[in-house]
């Protein structure tokens, strides 16, 4: 649905992003991550028309955003950072308004559409100015869903929302991924790594990764790092791997259940398993679980954006 | 372009600017005509529009200034630019809003033309003449304002610079008695905005008056696409 080919944008001496690539299919939420000032708002606004590239081209349903802009342009839906709201406008007037700017004929319909999925059908009448900041935020996001447009341009939906209008607005996200192609961008690591299918990191305006949230971890494991969670006695556990010569660098903590622990430890050998059994054994551990530790997002985002921040690409 | 017309009326209807410009315009309009007109026993209408340029110097950047600098101030110029309707349409839409709105304004005066022309003080040609002239200034003053508008997100910045350009235009007339050399006297007697303004608002239909509020109505639309357009790329 949405293809971005080389993208650069230079902003008088300095340039913003450098050379990205990467591309969103229909029924796919890609997170766009990186630190502030990396080029997320860039990348989005050149993808929406707001701004133009240097270089490098954006194709929307195959559509190319220089040559047929204004086809390009209804079938993208857009919420930017701060929702291009209008505090004197009722919610009705503001979502109208889009309607006729979309040129959407029947409007009535797809405000009505809009607002059952962003879950706003209650606040028509009011006052923008008078609404909440979770709400304003969920009107842009109607504004963006007005006329189903086939790909979603999000640039952090979920700031300033509290937890329970943050779960909201995951549900609401991964519904209408079933038949839209959504790009959002998002400082909440957890929240990328919980909704989105692919994950696209920015760093100091280039592209750092563009992979799947799994093919990420696998591919920043660090090797020889195992976690076990086991039933039976912690302490003798641990006394048994230390005495063993295969393993290092072992923790052990309690788990949430009575006799429940976890550890982790290194492990040299080419068939950790094999090496831990009699460990099991001779300590009298009944195994619940066993495999490689998997980095977090964060700890990868961490390792792919280190020391880039604030810094740009020149 | 309907849409950022309508939207644009709603919000002269509902904000106070809109207001303001209206009770002012109107406000200024009657007194001219009573002063001028009514207690000096002035029949001559010519007089009234006359008084009322200077009034549009002090309320057109009132009606423009916040046209796309508080777009820009807002964020909301990325929901305008970011749709399917291209640049020249909006700036259009907003433009055409405005200059209803100035005509809304300028109703007053038709209403003191017709006490005038109950007391038998009425010429069809040069009243119509005057009206035309009118509109056609504020139309360039409008495009003035608009232009000052998209040059900054501050809406004070927005009416300061449009104050500037409007009272330099007029000003300019003042040159052509310093200048040297016929042509540069000719010149300046064509970029006049006071001689144009004169010559209409006292009836007398002028080709090159016209094409002067015209040409210069269409530069600043122009000028306007050209700064809303060149951010894109900047």
């Amino acid at each position: 649905m949405l293809r971005v080919c080389g993208l650069t944008k230079r902003y008088g001496g300095s340039t913003a992003i450098q050379d990205i690539s990467f591309s969103v299919k229909t029924g796919e939420i890609v997170g766009l991550i990186g630190h502030n000032g990396c080029g997320k708002s860039t990348t989005m606004n050149i993808i929406t028309g707001y701004l133009a590239a240097s270089e490098g081209r954006v194709l929307v349903d195959g559509e190319d955003h220089v040559e047929q802009s204004r086809s390009v342009r209804r079938k993208i839906g857009y919420l930017p950072e701060a929702p291009a709201l209008y505090p004197e406008m009722t919610v009705e007037e503001q979502l109208r308004f889009a309607c006729d700017l979309k040129g959407i004929q029947d409007s009535g319909e797809a405000i009505l559409r809009a607002c059952r999925k962003a879950d706003v059908q209650n606040v028509g009448r009011r006052l923008i100015r008078n609404l909440s900041k979770g709400y304003r935020q969920r009107i842009g996001l109607a504004q963006a869903f007005l006329g189903n447009p086939p790909l979603l341009i999000l640039d952090e939906p979920s700031s300033g929302l509290d937890p329970y209008q943050n779960a909201e607005m995951r549900d609401i996200l991964k519904e209408a991924s079933q038949e839209q192609a959504i790009l959002l961008s998002s400082h909440v690591l957890s929240e990328v790594a919980a909704i989105c299918n692919r994950v696209v990191v920015l760093s100091n305006g280039r592209l750092a990764a563009d992979d799947t949230p799994g093919g990420l971890r696998e591919r920043f494991r660090k090797p020889g790092l195992f976690s076990v969670i086991g039933e039976g006695g912690m302490d003798i556990f641990q006394k048994a791997l230390q005495e063993s010569r295969w393993f290092s660098d072992i923790r052990t903590e309690a788990g949430e259940r009575p006799g429940v622990f976890q550890a982790r430890f290194s492990c040299q050998a080419e068939d950790a398993l094999s090496c831990l059994i009699p460990v099991l054994e001779e300590s009298g551990i009944h195994l619940i679980q066993f495999g490689a530790v998997l980095p977090d997002l964060e700890e990868i985002y961490f390792q792919l954006t280190k020391d880039q921040r604030y810094t740009t690409v020149d | 372009m309907t849409a950022v017309w309508k939207k644009e009326l709603r919000q002269y209807r509902t904000s106070i600017i809109g207001a303001v410009f209206l009770a002012s315009y109107g406000g200024l309009i009657g007194y001219y005509f009573v002063v001028g007109n009514l207690l000096a026993m002035n029949g001559d209408i010519t007089a009234l529009f006359q008084s009322v340029y200077s009034t549009l110097i002090v309320l057109i950047p009132i009606l423009t200034m916040r046209l796309f600098a508080e777009e820009r101030k807002m964020g909301t110029d990325q929901l305008l630019f970011t749709s399917p309707v291209n640049i020249g349409r909006i700036i259009l839409g907003k433009f055409l809003a405005a200059l209803e709105m100035f005509c809304l304004g300028s109703l007053p005066i038709v209403l003191d033309a017709a006490v005038l022309a109950f007391y038998g003080c009425f010429r069809p040609l040069e009243t119509a003449g005057c009206f035309v002239g009118l509109f056609l200034a504020g139309s360039g003053l409008l495009g003035m304002g608009m232009f000052a508008s998209s040059l900054t997100e501050n809406q004070v910045v927005a009416a300061i610079v449009s104050y500037l350009m409007m009272i330099l235009l007029w000003l300019l007339d003042y040159l052509k008695y310093y200048v040297q050399g016929e042509w540069a006297a000719k010149l300046l007697g064509y970029l006049s905005f006071q001689t144009h303004f004169r010559e209409l608002s006292s009836g007398i239909f002028s080709f090159s008056a016209v094409m002067y509020f015209s040409s210069l109505t269409a530069l600043m639309l122009g000028m306007t696409y050209l700064v809303l357009e060149s951010r894109r790329w900047r």
